[in-house]
């Protein structure tokens, strides 16, 4: 009896929530359709529809959606903007726009102009998407739960001064970005005021400033990104509680250009990530209890610069390979720790076999303080003098931070 | 020869005037702000400071410019002038900080969050301050809101979040 009662109710909840889901109209727009126009379909369609657009130019921009809809792309549909609006501005909650070509917004010194705008809305998703040619790409304000994925941001490098961000949070919580490419734009992504937001699998490359860029963001995420030939690779500011994992750094070259700049970060992660051919693979400065670790350094000019005002930054179980420059800072104080390190540069031996060398090792070359307040010095590198004045050094340091010392070198490198 | 003599008096005076430090073109995408370290991008926000030796200090914002001031990086009597851009006409002229005016509004933020702008006359800020709204500000009240933001509270606290 009890049973036939579940099964009743279970056949009832199915039929009243088929009933529902039947309530939902699918609208169809086409350029030789009954409906031409995005908006047009927009202002016929319910709370809960699904719009299918299909192929053709949609000359009808901005496109602004108060009311949750489903806006599907279906045969790359293009939305031209015309160049003094944005394409579309979402500002409903639980709307979806999937499969669009998003183009032609131009640069304005006073408006922040977007493709794709998301305002004030929750539960939104912005996924396979083209944005092209657009001042800012992808941007986000006020809003929460938005999920960012699968888009392609392609700017057309033009000056800095009049290129935006790709994707750009503002005031934006919990905030989903994966698996975007993103070049082209002044910052890559660009995170101001947006906490609890997670950047996975994203491949940013030929930005003019930084790949990536926090800025008052706390409790967040990046892992498993791809960070080439910007500006600077990623550049993490004023923000605490920040894991950063799994990311590669490469070729971000030139004169002041990071791997990963570090300004004002606390209580932060730096964990498993490569560092290959940066001019300065990690720069930080006023940045404290920051563990860093299981991370690669390889052929970059400066692995590490870390100035004095840093305290409690832990460097461990990490390879230093064929740099010019492991480790360099601006102060004989050392309040930062080293242990347990992989250095190429490491001379030492392991006699009782433990793995660890037995003698100290010190990263910081006499050379490299030189440098730092005489860059012109460079032109020294690798001169027989400069050899023998790093090793006088090594031997009786004089100059070189006391403290900077890896106590227990590793033998091997980390796998 | 009294004429010559008073030529020669009025080229050296010209050459002296030329000589007068004042803001320079700056290079945007290649230079550091000298207070953040974010590289100068967007001419709209961009400040300066010029030392009395003529050395000169770039910045990206007008609340960097203050915050440098503010945390005494560089003493009042070495200042020897201290510029903003017209956020009405970023590629004009040079304002004097003390004689612009301020708007900060939270739909024009500036690089490092404080949303503060700068203009050259109240006229030309009370159109702007029609469309995107906010406080107007003296540049006394702009390095007070600086100093309260920053050194009060420690850098990191725009003031973005409501």
């Amino acid at each position: 009896m009890r049973t036939a009662f579940y099964i009743t109710l279970f056949a009832s909840v199915l039929l009243v929530s088929t009933a529902v889901a039947q309530d939902r109209t699918t609208w169809t727009v086409a350029p030789d359709g009954e409906i031409t126009s995005i908006t047009e379909a927009i202002s016929k369609a319910f709370p809960g529809d699904r719009i299918e657009v299909h192929g053709g130019t949609y000359a009808e921009s901005p496109i602004v959606v108060m009311k949750q809809v489903e806006l599907i792309g279906i045969d790359n549909p293009v939305i031209d903007a015309g160049g003094e609006n944005e394409a579309i501005t979402i500002a409903a909650d639980s709307t979806v726009f999937e499969g669009f070509t998003v183009k032609n917004v131009t640069h304005s010194f006073t408006r922040d102009r977007a493709g794709i705008r998301v305002a004030n809305a929750s539960h939104v998703r912005v996924a396979n998407n083209l944005v092209e040619d657009t001042f800012f790409g992808i941007y986000l304000a006020r809003s929460k739960h938005v999920d960012v994925l699968d888009n392609e941001v392609r700017g057309v490098p033009k000056r800095e001064a009049n290129t935006g961000n790709g994707i750009h949070l503002w005031n934006s919580d919990n905030i989903r970005v994966d698996r975007n490419f993103v070049s082209g734009h002044r910052d890559g992504i660009y995170i101001e005021f947006a906490e609890g937001s997670s950047f996975a699998e994203n491949e940013v490359r030929d930005n003019l400033r930084y790949g990536l860029h926090f800025m008052f963001s706390d409790h967040s995420s990046y892992e498993r990104n791809l960070f080439r030939d910007n500006g600077a690779g990623a550049a993490v500011m004023y923000s605490s509680h920040i894991e950063m994992r799994e990311n590669e750094f490469a070729h971000n070259w030139g004169p002041s250009i990071y791997g990963l700049l570090l300004k004002d970060i606390r209580d932060s992660h730096i964990e498993d990530n490569v560092f290959y051919r940066n001019t300065t693979g990690i720069y930080a400065e006023g940045s404290s209890r920051v563990k860093i670790t299981g991370n690669t350094m390889e052929r970059n000019g400066w692995a590490v610069r870390i100035l004095s005002n840093c305290y409690d930054v832990e460097f461990t179980r990490n390879n230093f390979v064929g740099n010019t420059f492991d480790v360099t800072t601006n102060s004989r104080r050392n309040p930062n720790l080293f242990e347990g390190n992989y250095w190429s540069k490491y001379d030492g031996y392991d006699l009782d076999g433990d793995g660890y060398g037995d003698v100290p090792h010190r990263p910081v070359r006499l050379f490299a303080l030189i440098v730092e307040r005489q860059p012109i010095a460079m032109t020294m590198l690798g001169s027989l003098f400069v050899d023998i004045l790093d090793l006088a050094e090594r031997v009786l340091p004089v100059l070189t931070p006391e403290t900077l010392v890896d106590e227990r070198p590793l033998m091997r490198e980390v796998r | 020869m009294k004429r010559f003599l008073l030529i020669l008096l009025a080229l050296f005076v010209l050459l002296l005037s030329a000589c007068e430090p004042g803001p320079r073109d700056l290079h945007y995408g290649q230079e550091e702000c000298a207070h953040c370290m974010m590289r100068l991008s967007d001419p709209s926000f961009a400040t300066q400071l010029v030392t009395q030796h003529g050395r000169h200090y770039a910045f990206d914002s007008v609340e960097c410019l203050a915050g440098h001031l503010e945390a005494g990086d560089i003493p009042e009597d070495d200042v020897h002038s201290l510029w903003v851009a017209n956020f009405a006409d970023p590629e004009g002229d040079w304002l004097r900080a003390e004689d612009a005016v301020y708007l900060q509004s939270e739909d024009l933020m500036s690089p490092m969050g404080l949303a503060l702008t700068a203009y050259s006359d109240e006229e030309t800020l009370a159109s702007f301050r029609e469309e995107y709204g906010g406080e107007i500000r003296s540049w006394s009240e702009v390095r007070a809101i600086v100093y309260d933001a920053w050194i009060e509270e420690g850098q990191g606290h725009g003031m973005g979040r409501h």
